[in-house]
């Protein structure tokens, strides 16, 4: 099969010593990210993106598949050490992980935590490799009504769907949609809310508005419950990270199902990793119930954390594919992916097969070394980790702030983005405070412009009719999907506000009985 | 006999807890925006749609939008911490301690939605804090509790955290504004003093302002980061960083 010569050639470019220098160091950063809680590898990738722009475009994306899945290796072990996710994809993991620990065994988790990553991402890498020819195919067959199509389902989906406050997510996609229209419009060269300012001629650049709504809005979040948190800064356990031969047996099929749930869900524009997680979790939690597990929700069963583990890196190895082949981001972190992409001059899709085709094959090779990596990084040097967590918050915000700045003044030079910057920065914020999602903003970011093109070409092509969008069975099929999710949580709302309604009107009996 | 969740929480001001207004507002004004740039966008060429039929659109979905949020966000003020009513004087986490009471189990620590907002977020029962605290348990104590939280109006911490309505999480102006300040300080000054200069003030007026209790040594500490910076990046690397007054350093 053509596509294993191809990663073979790609791995020989992996192993050169410079690309495999990018590859430690890009696992390095991702897993020191990952396990500081409040960043993201959305925003070190972010953050990353002006300062590496000297570099060989091979280089930068081999650094930057490595901060992606370190990221997803690190964001487990402030939760199982500190109850703290890193990450959001983390959070289905803490719940068993941080019990564990509690009951001596952070070792074993933290082992398991690695290696059910590692095998996550194995194998979504392996199914991104076969896959591929068929993924770019299959791109050919969209057209731009599919794509309008694909742009709304994400849309719809990671603000409403997923998000817990609908209003909050559609608002959130609202203001990110909004910001892309910033600029000039490509197809007519139409200045748009310019408002004669030079410098947003080229649009709102999305470097400046992830690193403000990702880094300068955590810090101002930071600053904001100063007083909070200071009296409460845990510290962690120190802890190696091992696990017996019985452990891993153990917890083999949970890895194994972990993936199965996490794999699909790259593809499906569902906002990351939290469904698959949880989906995953959910799924060990039943099954143990079913066995009459004495550990699951009270001593903490390894499977309930290796199953989530397992997903959130399947999940992010196929989305990557995803992003590569059909150009379609699935998450935040991918949506900032894509930008990366972007800067470069690169445009993901099935083209990109075709012209970088280099690139691209020694970057799916990176993949693999960087699991090896960090498989590497996260079982023997563990301790390390934990170290990283006792870092002093004051130091660690204001050294983001710095690079934050940096990055943004080093892509323009322009004191105008640096106020966009902090402008953006108020925005995150008060994103946090009011608990709106940010995801939803990226996604708006970086879709709304190709649903928009899209859109007008379907538009442009058809001569206005407005039934091209739903012609093609492709098209219908992912209509039919999007109604029938929303309406999976319609109900699902409408369930829990019975509930809850049920309970309040339950209440006043109780309180009769008591007495 | 009414409980607290049932009747609306008598307010002194109708804005109290609800905050949350101002960013209903930054929706509308930005709905606005849209509506007012589309209406009057100079458009050239003539494909249809043209440029300005999506913004437009989205200012309609967006005054929507907004009026929904400023429906909810009225229906649902943030309790406020002084409408709830903890165990006076003793810390819970003492009592738990006394009484050799082990953390809860994740009901109560966990929120029954299934879907967690982005992180970063202040949602108080993911992580952040690890709480050991929890909810008053029934006992007679207890219950005189609860009583006195109807008659006044105001809940439990119990009822609290089960109500749709977020607890309101107060921010600290002064580290918050200060941080704000700082930044803006910077982005205004840096073409004046130049790369080293600005980054180490910053970086120091940010760990000041993040509660750092090691002021002078933070001095030495922003200086040699924002050197190291500069050696780096600008030497290295070949980005260019402002040199200010100090010229050709």
């Amino acid at each position: 099969m053509d596509q294993f010569s191809l990663l073979l050639e790609g791995l020989g470019n992996a192993l050169t010593p410079m690309n495999l220098l990018f590859v430690v160091i890009g696992a390095i950063l991702g897993t020191a990210v990952g396990v500081l809680p409040g960043l993201g590898s959305a925003m070190a990738v972010a953050l990353l993106l002006p300062i590496t722009f000297s570099l060989d475009p091979t280089a930068a994306f081999i650094m930057f598949a490595g901060v992606y899945f370190g990221g997803l290796f690190g964001d487990s072990t402030a939760g199982i050490l500190l109850n703290t996710p890193g990450q959001s994809s983390a959070i289905a993991s803490t719940f068993e992980g941080y019990r564990m620990a509690k009951n001596g065994r952070a070792a074993v988790a933290l082992a398991g935590a690695a290696i059910g990553a590692f095998i996550g991402g194995l194998v979504a890498s392996i199914i991104v490799v076969s896959f591929s020819p068929f993924l770019v195919k299959m791109a050919t067959l969209f057209g731009p009504a599919e794509y309008f199509a694909l742009a709304i389902f994400a849309f719809v989906a990671i603000s409403s769907v997923v998000a817990e406050s609908a209003v909050r997510g559609l608002a959130a996609l609202g203001i990110g949609i909004a910001l892309s229209f910033v600029g000039i419009d490509g197809p007519s060269g139409t200045e748009r809310f310019t408002f004669g300012v030079s410098s947003l001629f080229d649009g709102i650049d999305i470097v400046v508005i992830t690193v403000g709504l990702l880094a300068l809005g955590e810090v101002f979040h930071i600053a904001s419950r100063v007083s909070a948190e200071s009296s409460k800064q845990a510290i962690p356990q120190s802890a190696n990270a091992r696990m017996s031969w019985k452990d891993f047996r153990y917890a083999l099929p949970a890895w194994i199902r972990g993936t199965l749930f996490g794999a699909p869900f790259g593809m499906i524009p569902a906002g990351g990793a939290e469904v698959p997680t949880f989906l995953a979790y959910g799924t060990e939690k039943r099954l143990a119930k079913r066995q009459n597990d004495p550990e699951f929700g009270v001593t903490g069963n390894l499977r309930g954390l290796a199953a989530p583990e397992a997903a959130g890196n399947a999940t992010a190895g196929t989305a990557l594919g995803t992003l590569l082949a059909l150009g379609l981001p699935t998450s935040a972190t991918a949506a900032v992916m894509l930008a990366a992409f972007q800067q470069y001059g690169m445009q993901p899709g099935p083209l990109l097969f075709e012209r970088s085709g280099d690139l691209v094959w020694t970057l799916l090779a990176s993949l693999f070394v960087a699991l090896f990596v960090l498989l590497a990084l996260n079982l023997f040097l563990a301790p390390m980790w934990a170290k990283l967590l006792h870092i002093p918050n004051h130091y660690l915000y204001a050294g983001i702030t710095v690079i934050a700045m940096l990055g943004v003044y080093a892509i323009s030079a322009s004191i105008v983005d640096l106020l966009a910057l902090i402008a953006l920065g108020v925005l995150g914020f008060f994103m946090r405070r009011f608990e709106m999602p940010l995801a939803p903003l990226l996604i708006g970011v970086i879709l709304g412009p190709l649903a928009e093109t899209e859109l007008r070409r379907a538009l442009a092509v058809s001569e206005g009719s407005l039934g091209v969008l739903v012609s093609s069975p492709m098209t219908i099929v992912i209509y039919v999907f999007l109604v029938g999710a929303i309406a999976v949580s319609a109900i699902q709302r409408l369930r829990h506000h019975m509930a809850r309604r049920k309970e309040e009107a339950a209440q006043p009996g109780e309180l009769e009985s008591v007495s | 006999m009414a409980t607290a969740k049932t009747r609306k929480p008598t307010n002194i001001s109708l804005l109290k807890g609800r905050s949350e207004l101002v960013m209903v507002a930054i929706v509308a004004v930005i709905a606005t925006i849209l509506l007012v740039g589309s209406l009057n966008m100079e458009v050239l060429g003539t494909s249809v749609p043209g440029p300005d039929f999506i913004p437009l659109i989205l200012a309609i979905v967006m005054y929507a939008i907004a009026a929904i949020y400023l429906v909810i966000v009225f229906r649902e003020p943030e309790i406020h911490e002084d409408d709830i009513i903890r165990p006076h004087n003793f810390s819970p986490d003492m009592l738990y301690d006394l009484a050799g009471i082990e953390e809860l189990d994740d009901t109560h620590r966990f929120p029954p939605s299934e879907f967690f907002p982005v992180p970063g977020s202040d949602d108080p029962s993911v992580g952040g804090e690890p709480r050991v605290g929890g909810p008053v348990r029934p006992g007679i104590g207890a219950v005189a509790l609860e009583r006195k939280a109807e008659l006044d109006g105001v809940m439990t911490l119990e009822e609290a955290e089960a109500s749709p309505r977020r607890i309101a999480v107060f921010s600290d102006f002064r580290s918050l504004l200060g941080s704000i300040a700082a930044t803006l300080v910077f982005a205004l000054a840096l073409p004046y003093v130049g790369w080293v200069i600005g980054a180490a003030a910053l970086f120091w007026l940010i760990t000041y302002f993040l509660g750092s209790k090691s002021p002078v040594f933070d001095l030495a500490i922003a200086l040699i980061f924002s050197s190291v910076i500069q050696l780096v990046f600008s030497g290295l690397l070949g980005l260019n960083l402002p040199a200010g007054f100090f010229g050709g350093f």
